[in-house]
């Protein structure tokens, strides 16, 4: 069974169409890179699925339409990662991966030995298990994007959605970031990641998806989806792209001639 | 309005001193009389020849404040205001030491005579401004004719002898006459002893409600008048604490237009009191 | 697991203190009572004077102190998590002023001697609106900046038309009383006056106390809240409702009593680890300890004076003010 199917879902944002009649399903085992250009509507579709913007159609998660299912067992299937990384309480690491249990939780409850079983879990694989008791406010850039991961890597869900995680990481970082991914896809997670990095996009993600104006305009495998043409018309950019090593390499190199 | 001057009413005879006996003797008697205060106002009222008093503050025509609200009714109502004064082209203006002063400096620059009385904090300040009245007035005879009158009333209505009970006055937010007050005088001329003066009160003072409690008074005095509206400052009225006091003790109800300024219907507040206090057991 | 012991050691500290201050509040006074015999009466069931003023004057306003201190710390903490803004407070956002006004409109307009609940329901009235004009202005993603800003447009406007208000009114005295109403005091409240806030106050502890959780989890945002199975829409309603029911009847009884929710979450965040479910019980005993405290030292101070409680957590509150504004500064910018 897919765990998330998405028809013909459509947002309204005041007036504007900002996602106009999508469909796509997520089988286990995919990791989903969402792209587009600016504006496209990628933020808004994730925000969609995770209950934050409403939305016409119909969203299943596991074939049930999502705004039937309640706040704590949607979050017991799907977990988030926004792109907004402001953590406003100087918390300490593991009290922060520790929140990724709380649709576990009573009121009152406080981490039982399974919860704590599953933060060590995500610091272990995040690799942040050495500096647990460090309050955020210290961490790196770097380090703070691992625990925000391993917060969401402690909700054990089946399916995981991040909004640009690799966004302001270094190289080795971001590559890092998304072997990460690609692992939790192979264990059979469903893993979708919108992104600007193409080239690395193309290399680890299963299956990308390319937004433009609310709209799919290309699904399939990378090399596929990722052509010249279509970074010209919908990125507008002249692009060089090749495949070295079994790897896809892309480097825009100009901006596309305005079409007329 | 009404509580307001009341207020303020107490406030100056609270910070009320002894006005200096030196009367301007070789003026001639005035026509036309401008009075701005309501203790002055009051004095007027009952010492000027017919013709001879103008206005009077329109505190004088409030029955709340005033015990003579009936005679002021016919005269000009002024509210203290320099201009207002001026028109009315006085060649005496009476005022409080209290009241106005930039009123009455004004006045002066603008050469008005204005003659200052201090408020009354005991029965012999009462009889000291009756009689400074009339050399201003130039009705000396009417003024010891009303002296005269005061002294009789006072000696009708005062308490033969102490009786050895203790009174409390109690206002709205907390407040209470202690030594120095012309409450206070009133209060020992009925034969009691104040409670807030032997507690070490003076003037007008707050006192907190678990001290009137402990004292115990015999008898708690309130001015009973029933507020034209709700507000806190009445709200010790209504506490448990105050109203299980209440219902233990004598309670006299003096109205404020008895109280505010002296006259000789400070004897009728000697003898409400005086009543009271028989009434408290001992 | 140091903070747990840490956050144990805090809660003690703070309940032991709470309880010296309950007994301070109710052995000082200006009837001179020794203690054992004050503590005595309390529980005398004689009807003797020492007896009166223990039960009738003492005991209300300690336990208005209690309450009104624990409310405000509450409110305080959950306000800062709610809004993700360490500068929120019931006062600096605009609850208290209009609080006042609502409980200023139903006394003064002689509806409380018909229906005495019209005070504290009007009080809740008054704070409700503020609490949701201030969220509407301010937008879900509301800045330091705005939400401050939003607060001082409805606390002016508030506090205007409660000078207003008390202006109108027959009553001379009623003007002279704007100064409880901006700046609290518990000088000779009665167990009435307990009594009727207590039923309210309770019900917003209720709805505020059992916030710890969702506000843990908007440590990291709205959207990641969401996606953490934080209902948005309910955590929303039940903190407004919560500290407008609590805050309102506490300043219905009381007047409007400044900084103690800002202050009080400020100092003891580092103590318990600045998790916000950890804060919500440290805050409720911190605040009641700050307001007992300066009851006991308005009753010290200045005896016959009747100081009001806000002068008093203004003085130590506006310079903290001014230094968070300060610390903040890179944020507000």
């Amino acid at each position: 069974m897919n765990l998330l199917a998405l028809d013909n879902v459509h947002i309204k944002l005041g007036s504007r169409d900002v996602i106009k009649d999508i469909s796509f399903t997520v089988a286990p085992g995919e990791f989903v890179g969402l792209i587009g250009p600016n504006g496209a509507g990628k933020s808004t579709l994730l925000r969609a699925i995770t209950g934050g913007v409403p939305y016409s159609g119909f969203i299943k998660i596991k074939g049930s339409e999502c705004q039937n299912i309640a706040a704590p067992a949607r979050a017991m299937e799907l977990a988030f990662l926004p792109q907004e990384r402001d953590i406003v309480w100087n918390i300490s690491v593991e009290e922060l991966v520790g929140l990724g249990r709380s649709p576990y939780l009573t009121p009152f409850g406080s981490l039982r030995s399974n919860d704590l079983h599953a933060v060590d879990a995500a610091m272990k694989r995040m690799d942040i298990a050495a500096f647990r008791t460090r309050p955020v406010s210290e961490l790196s850039g770097g380090e703070k994007a691992r625990v925000l991961v391993a917060r969401a890597l402690a909700q054990e869900t089946p399916l995981l959605l991040a909004d640009e995680p690799t966004a302001g990481l270094d190289p080795a970082h971001n590559l890092a970031l998304m072997q990460i991914l690609a692992g939790l896809a192979e264990e059979g997670k469903g893993v979708i990641a919108s992104t600007h990095d193409l080239g690395f996009a193309a290399t680890y993600c299963t299956r990308l998806i390319l937004l433009d104006q609310g709209r799919i305009v290309a699904d399939g495998k990378p090399q596929e989806v990722l052509t010249k043409e279509r970074m010209r018309t919908v990125y507008g950019v002249e692009a060089y792209l090749a495949t070295v090593e079994g790897r896809t390499v892309l480097q825009p190199t100009s901006l596309a001639a305005k079409p007329g | 309005m009404r509580a307001a001057a009341w207020l303020s009413a107490i406030m100056m005879v609270a910070l009320g001193v002894s006005a200096p006996g030196t009367y301007a003797q070789d003026k001639p008697q005035a026509r036309r009389v401008v009075s701005m205060n309501l203790c002055t106002d009051q004095l007027a009222l009952l010492i000027a020849a017919p013709g001879q008093l103008h206005s009077v503050s329109w505190l004088a025509a409030d029955p709340q404040s005033s015990a003579l609200a009936d005679e002021a009714r016919g005269f000009a109502l002024n509210h203290g205001l320099a201009e207002e004064i001026f028109l009315m082209q006085p060649d005496l203006v009476i005022a409080g030491t209290y009241t106005a002063r930039s009123t009455v400096e004004l006045l002066r620059k603008l050469g008005i005579r204005v003659e200052e009385f201090a408020p009354d904090s005991s029965l012999e300040d009462i009889r000291q401004n009756i009689a400074r009245m009339g050399e201003i007035l130039g009705q000396q005879q009417r003024a010891d004719a009303l002296g005269a009158a005061f002294d009789s009333a006072i000696a009708n209505s005062k308490a033969t002898k102490l009786s050895g009970k203790q009174a409390a006055t109690y206002y709205p937010n907390s407040y209470t006459s202690g030594a120095g007050t012309l409450v206070d005088s009133i209060i020992s001329a009925s034969g009691l002893e104040n409670t807030a003066a032997k507690l070490g009160f003076s003037g007008t003072a707050k006192l907190p409600l678990e001290v009137l409690l402990l004292s115990a008074p015999d008898v708690v005095i309130n001015d009973r008048e029933q507020p034209a509206s709700p507000a806190l400052a009445h709200e010790n009225f209504t506490h448990p604490a105050y109203r299980h006091l209440a219902a233990n003790s004598a309670n006299a109800a003096i109205p404020a237009k008895y109280t505010i300024c002296g006259g000789p219907f400070t004897a009728d507040a000697i003898r409400l009191l005086r009543d009271a206090a028989e009434k408290a057991p001992l | 697991m140091r903070p747990h012991i840490r956050y144990r050691l805090t809660l003690s500290a703070l309940g032991i203190l709470t309880l010296v201050l309950f007994l301070l509040s109710l052995t000082v006074g200006p009837a001179a009572l020794t203690f054992r015999a004050s503590i005595a009466a309390l529980f005398s069931d004689k009807a003797d004077v020492i007896a009166l003023i223990m039960q009738e004057v003492r005991l209300p306003r300690a336990l208005l102190g209690l309450t009104i201190g624990a409310t405000l710390g509450l409110s305080g903490a959950v306000l800062q998590g709610l809004l993700r803004n360490p500068l929120a407070e019931p006062g600096l956002i605009g609850i208290s002023a209009s609080a006042s006004l609502g409980a200023v409109i139903a006394i003064y307009t002689g509806i409380t001697l018909v229906f005495p609940l019209a005070l504290p329901l009007s009080a809740f009235a008054g704070a409700l609106v503020a609490v949701l004009l201030v969220q509407a202005l301010a937008g879900a993603r509301g800045s330091i900046l705005t939400i401050i800003l939003a607060g001082v447009a409805v606390s002016s406007f508030a506090g205007a038309m409660t000078s207003l208000a008390l202006n109108l009114s027959p009553n001379p005295f009623a003007s002279l009383e704007i100064m409880f109403w901006m700046l609290g005091s518990l000088t000779d409240r009665s167990m009435l006056h307990f009594w009727l806030a207590a039923p309210f106050i309770l019900v917003g502890w209720l709805m505020l106390g059992t916030l710890g959780k969702a506000l843990n989890a908007l440590t990291l945002g709205n959207d990641a809240a969401a996606s953490l199975g934080i209902d948005m829409r309910r955590i929303q309603m039940q903190a407004v409702l919560g500290t407008a029911a609590s805050v309102g009847a506490a300043t219905a009884v009381a007047g409007a009593i400044g900084f103690v929710g800002l202050v009080i979450p400020h100092l003891l965040r580092p103590l318990v680890g600045n998790l916000p479910s950890r804060l919500l019980p440290a805050s409720a005993l911190g605040g009641a300890c700050m307001v007992l405290a300066a009851d006991i030292l308005v009753r010290i101070i200045a005896p016959e004076r009747d100081l009001k409680l806000g002068v008093l957590t203004a003085i130590v509150g506006a310079p903290f003010f001014l230094w968070l504004v300060h610390a903040e500064r890179r944020r507000l910018a």
